[in-house]
């Protein structure tokens, strides 16, 4: 499919965007950013751009998105700081065939608590879990993203599972009684400045 | 974004924010990942870790299992957009947007190293690149032919309509004004609503429309759609199959009490059908029934347009043809309008910190947040009263402080941001 895409196959390049698209918006917001979208949006032009240099595989292409996006999330963490600007819940654009409103908006929260609960862990943790689970990579493919060990990761991704696993809203979704959503939206982030390696806080 | 080859990660950073990170990002060239670790062990995951986690905690298996869930429409909600980028991007060089782009004679399949420059053409003169990035005719330089080419960028790609519209996210919109601005492609508004000025949040976006049936782009019509005009090539989006009938709504967000337009499109066998009445039919969050809240006749296009006023809960909204077609619905959610003033206390060691919001119910959870130098952080929460308000009383401060409150989300509307209050030091 990437070799298609690569020479100009639409339908390859729709089945790539398909694949990649939803876990990158939910790793941004695991990031923090307050506009996921535009930022996945800033990550495909250059991913689109760059396309025709790419030599790898299809894991590493996805390995090369999330790197992407990650450095454009950091990029749009800069100029929010300059600008301050309020976040804005995202938009629920499209019913699904069959759902109701509050149905899709609902499920929609779902995966959004759950997402606010994994940027509740430390940035290390919650990077190492989002790339893991949400972005599908290899332990390797993470480490190389954050610029740390195999090792390093593992250990990241092990304290964040069993923090997450401690957390008694965790425990409680499985019993579906887990608080109000929204109490832990990821706070957008000028904690993202911290990927660098250098943030403040 | 500028300089951005593929490559040049720290060039690009600089160039959009002066302010340099302490540290050195991973490369995002691509192909060209570093392999840092070579002795990394093979990886033990998902059968060790998250594997034995999960199935010990059920509640972590639950999470994991929303983390990677299905897409939701609204993650996918972008795709033509995604697909207007890729076909544009295959253009010719003219017609792509932005800086000139890397020559086809620069570095082979791999992209060069991490201390590459950006690859020059041989023979470029450094005292005018941009002359030997055009081709010798000159595009540029006349305007029929500019006309021409983005005539064909927006055939070719379906982009431009939703530029125009500015229907398109901030960065593509930006690229499309980059590529079409001469020709009236406005520029995209980047920044969201200001703390300081604004008493709500969310409607600011409006190009984030709702979508065609199919996951199209939002391709928010014009408010007054052009009689006679080729609505047909260059309108909304065209319906899934023939027999279609397709709504869009004009922003996906807005504030309660406002209005919203909504533009259907009736096609059979791709062809559009005037002269037929449509209706729009409105379920309101938590109500479980659809109704008729107005309709209209589709015009030379097969357009119809429908506004709807006083929005105050999130809604689904569908239209309804003659012959029970129905278009798939979109939602439109609703911002609820906060305001938060701010008082000396009685005893004047403490501030009362009220927020009012007159649309929301009794009940609705209001977050209170302090501005910490470098984010908000949320640090009380309680319940808007009777009479949609909530008191927060906070310690005077040893010097000023800035709050503002939040009122979470429901299904029957988004969340909303107050203005900023100072609470001063005595």
């Amino acid at each position: 499919m990437l070799a298609r895409t690569q020479s100009g196959d639409e339908a390859a390049f729709l089945g790539l965007w398909r694949s990649l698209q939803p876990p990158l918006l939910r790793y941004l917001r695991v990031l923090g950013c307050d506009d996921p979208d535009d930022v996945a949006s800033e990550t495909w032009l250059q991913v689109v751009r760059d396309l025709h240099r790419f030599d790898g595989d299809d894991e590493d292409f996805r390995r090369w998105v999330f790197t992407v996006g990650r450095h454009r999330a950091i990029d749009a963490a800069r100029a929010r700081l300059r600008r301050r600007v309020s976040p804005v819940a995202d938009g629920l654009d499209s019913l699904a065939d069959g759902q109701t409103v509050e149905d899709q908006v609902l499920d929609g929260m779902s995966v959004r608590k759950a997402i606010a609960m994994l940027a509740g862990l430390s940035q290390d943790q919650a990077e190492a879990v989002a790339l893991r689970v949400i972005a599908g990579l290899d332990t390797p493919a993470v480490a190389s993203i954050l610029g740390k060990s195999p090792g390093a990761v593992r250990v990241a991704l092990h304290r964040g599972l069993r923090a997450l696993a401690a957390d008694p809203r965790v425990q409680a979704l499985a019993s579906g009684t887990a608080a109000d959503p929204g109490l832990d939206e990821p706070t957008p982030g000028p904690s993202l400045l911290a990927l660098g390696g250098g943030g403040t806080e | 974004m500028n300089a951005d080859f593929p490559g040049h990660f720290p060039d690009d950073r600089r160039a959009g924010f002066p302010d340099e990170l302490p540290g050195d990002l991973p490369d995002d060239r691509p192909g060209d990942v570093p392999d840092e670790f070579p002795d990394a062990v093979s990886d033990p995951l998902p059968g060790d870790l998250l594997g034995d986690i999960a199935s010990d905690e059920p509640g972590l298996d639950v999470l994991l299992s929303l983390l990677a869930a299905e897409p939701a429409p609204d993650e996918l909600a972008g795709e033509s957009a995604a697909l207007a980028m890729f076909r544009s991007s295959r253009l010719p060089a003219a017609a792509v947007p932005g800086p000139p782009p890397p020559e086809p004679s620069a570095p082979g399949p791999r992209a060069p190293g991490p201390h590459a420059s950006r690859p020059h053409a041989p023979g470029r003169r450094a005292s005018s690149p941009r002359e030997h990035s055009r081709p010798a005719s000159g595009w540029r330089s006349r305007p029929a032919r500019r006309l021409a080419a983005a005539v064909t960028l927006a055939a070719a790609a379906g982009f431009a309509v939703a530029a125009y519209a500015e229907a398109l996210p901030a960065p593509l919109q930006h690229v499309a004004y980059g590529a079409l601005g001469f020709a009236g492609v406005p520029d995209s508004h980047h920044a969201g609503p200001a703390t300081t000025s604004s008493n709500q949040t969310g409607p600011g976006q409006a190009h984030g429309g709702s979508h065609a049936p199919g996951g199209a782009p939002a391709s928010a019509p014009p408010p007054s759609p052009q009689p006679g005009s080729s609505a047909s090539a260059s309108g909304p989006p065209p319906a899934a199959g023939p027999g279609a009938l397709s709504v869009i709504a004009a922003s996906s967000r807005i504030v309660a009490g406002g209005s919203e337009t909504f533009t259907g499109q009736l096609t059979a066998q791709g062809r559009a059908v005037a002269g037929v009445r449509l209706s729009l039919q409105e379920r309101v969050a938590g109500q479980p029934s659809w109704r008729p809240v107005g309709s209209a006749t589709t015009g030379a296009g097969g357009r119809a347009v429908v506004t709807v006023a006083d929005l105050t809960r999130n809604a689904g909204f569908r239209l309804v043809g003659p012959g029970r077609e129905l278009s798939r619905p979109v939602l439109v959610i609703v911002v609820l309008p906060v305001s938060a003033s701010a008082a000396i206390g009685p005893a004047r060691k403490s501030d009362t910190l009220t927020v009012s919001s007159p649309l929301a119910s009794p009940g609705n959870a209001v977050v209170l947040q302090i501005w910490t130098g470098l984010r908000w952080r949320s640090v009380q929460v309680s319940s808007l009263n009777a009479a949609r308000e909530v008191t927060f009383v906070v310690r005077a401060p040893a010097r000023s402080r800035e709050y503002r409150m939040v009122l979470l989300p429901t299904v029957a509307h988004a969340m909303s941001v107050s203005n900023t209050v100072i609470a001063q030091p005595r």
